[in-house]
């Protein structure tokens, strides 16, 4: 489960830790948004992602109440993840609110750039979370196409029609002195 | 040239043995190989395929009829041999849109006089046209029609106690809405039959018939004539992909054209619901119970189905199961029909020999024992595609029947041993 934590973390670090020279492109934009902003979209940001680790946190609830074990390890992975990247997000909001005081406009976006990357990927965990537990087969719309797939093994033909009931065969015979 | 066992000859009845040896594996080890059933190739018309065929039935009856050959002597039964010539077409349109079924066919019978002299009287023509479409089949709301018109002596009435021919015709509209994945899928239906009769053979009075019975004197049964109008509603729910819970309901509303004081008009709701499908790879299991009433007899019941069936491959089913049912019937208004059953349809060397066989047992009760019928029939009939345009088949059908009813003509055990050849392209 750690391993799994240092991983994202590592992930989102490496996307952040990219050098001046290939900037990415949210860095572009977070130099483009005041500072104001910055703090204002940074504590939404871990307001939404705290709200999406509660959500999980019911998610794995759920699974731990249908007693499927592989339900049960695929939404556990991805709250681990979603915990680990709050947690950086906690501490880059404070970062962020810290470099905004001190006026080190490099920092404010560095660490505004990792608070939306990890909101990014919440958003992205919690759906991979609502897949776990199976909730996205019950969304459809018009385009959805649903293949059944029956097992080779079964006989043809459809045996859930209720067939008519044959009339019973009443050819009497007939019946003359003479023809 | 005489030829005698156990001399010279013999060496004659050895070479016809083995030329007929040799004929049958000729045309069973190339069924055996090829393991498919020839298909005829019919005339191609848009995305169907034209079938014309004909057959030829010669058929033992050991029952054609009650005669005494001479005025006012008492009827015996008779038997003779019959020659069925049945031209016809058949016309298959299956596609994932729509389907087209016609079948139609057009019978004469010829009695030989063989095994008695002076029925060529019973010689007739009798017919088939059965039409069944289905449109937009791959959509949410399909639509099915079809109709079913039949002139022939066996009738759709079971409380006809004398030879009749019967013209019936059953037109039927269906609408089954199957939305999504077609795990659920409701059927709304409307259908309506007309069933006129005509005595096989005219005559005023029969041994154990009371003359104004309309239901065993010739000259009356036309007076049966009836118009039936049902609306049903089908629902089924897949929950396995060949399991699925139905609740079926119709309403039959039964009307006379002739003699409607001595025919109830009949209402009947017939609604019930269960099981039905596989409850293993190889078991199929029908598991229906629920309520029949006639309003206009006042009469409530209970109807059911219980079936176990057995199924491997494409063609083989075998199955055993009792059925209950409430029907409208001319004379008496109503009748419930108590049916234990088996039966079998088995399929060797790759489908090219069938094997079809049934044994009905049926307890006729009509209008709560006003009269009741016990009907036993056992058949058995296998046929085998000796090529694409060749049929043979054998068949026998043993039927019995009593009633409380004395007349002679439904009380009766009646034996049918039959050979087909069927032509088709």
């Amino acid at each position: 489960m750690k391993t799994w934590v240092l991983t994202a973390v590592l992930t989102a670090g490496s996307a952040l830790a990219q050098t001046p020279g290939a900037p990415p492109a949210e860095v572009n934009d977070a130099s483009k948004i005041p500072d104001a902003e910055k703090l204002r979209v940074s504590s939404e940001s871990v307001a939404k992602m705290r709200t999406a680790l509660k959500d999980v946190l019911g998610k794995l609830e759920e699974a731990r109440n249908t007693k499927d074990v592989v339900k049960l390890n695929c939404v556990n992975e991805k709250l681990t993840q979603i915990k680990g990247l709050l947690r950086i997000s906690e501490q880059s909001d404070v970062a962020l609110q810290e470099a905004i005081a001190k006026k080190e406009t490099g920092g404010a976006e560095h660490e505004f750039t990792k608070v939306t990357i990890a909101r990014s990927k919440v958003d992205q965990l919690r759906s991979e979370a609502e897949e776990c537990i199976g909730q996205l087969a019950f969304r459809t719309d018009e385009k959805m196409n649903i293949e059944i797939q029956e097992p080779e093994y079964l006989p043809p033909g459809d045996v859930t029609q209720v067939t008519t009931p044959t009339p019973i065969d009443s050819r009497p015979p007939p019946a003359s002195p003479t023809l | 040239m005489t030829l005698e066992r156990g001399t010279a000859p013999d060496t004659v009845w050895r070479r016809l043995v083995l030329i007929a040896g040799a004929l049958i594996l000729s045309v069973a080890l190339p069924a055996s190989a090829q393991s498919a059933v020839p298909q005829p190739v019919g005339v191609k018309i848009g995305e169907g395929r034209l079938h014309p065929f004909f057959d030829v039935d010669t058929r033992y009856d050991s029952l054609i009829g009650f005669y005494s050959g001479v005025p006012g002597g008492t009827p015996l039964p008779t038997s003779d041999v019959i020659l069925h010539f049945r031209p016809g077409l058949t016309f298959a349109q299956d596609t994932t849109s729509s389907l087209v079924n016609f079948n139609g066919a057009l019978e004469y019978l010829y009695y030989t006089g063989l095994l008695f002299k002076g029925d060529s009287a019973l010689s007739r023509f009798q017919g088939q046209a059965l039409l069944n479409t289905a449109f937009n089949r791959d959509g949410a709301v399909e639509v099915q029609v079809s109709d079913s018109l039949i002139r022939s002596d066996r009738t759709q009435n079971p409380a006809v106690g004398v030879g009749v021919v019967s013209l019936y015709n059953n037109a039927t509209l269906a609408v089954p809405i199957h939305p999504g994945g077609r795990a659920l899928e409701i059927t709304p239906r409307v259908s309506w039959q007309l069933e006129l009769f005509d005595p096989l053979v005219l005559a005023t009075s029969l041994p154990g018939c009371a003359p104004s019975d309309i239901t065993c004197t010739p000259s009356l049964v036309n007076q049966m004539n009836y118009s039936n109008l049902t609306f049903g509603l089908a629902n089924r729910w897949k929950f396995l992909p060949k399991t699925a819970i139905v609740l079926n309901a119709s309403f039959d509303w039964r009307t006379y054209l002739l003699n409607q004081t001595a025919n109830p008009t009949a209402m009947i709701l017939n609604a019930q619901t269960g099981i039905v499908g596989l409850i293993s790879p190889h078991i199929s299991l029908t598991a229906l119970a629920g309520y029949g009433g006639d309003f206009s007899g006042k009469l409530n019941t209970f109807i059911a189905n219980g079936e176990m069936s057995y199924l491997t491959g494409n063609d083989t089913r075998i199955g055993a199961g009792y059925l209950r049912t409430l029907q409208p019937v001319p004379a008496y208004g109503n009748f419930i029909d108590d049916r234990g059953y088996v039966a079998a349809r088995v399929g060797l060397m790759g489908g090219r020999l069938m094997i079809v066989g049934s044994v009905n047992f049926d307890y006729l009760s009509f209008a709560v024992n006003a009269r009741n019928d016990l009907v036993f029939s056992a058949s058995l009939a296998p046929y085998f595609d000796v090529a694409s345009w060749f049929q043979v088949g054998l068949g026998y059908i043993g039927s019995l029947r009593t009633s409380s009813l004395t007349a002679q003509s439904i009380n009766y055990v009646r034996h049918e041993a039959l050979l087909r050849l069927t032509f088709r392209y």
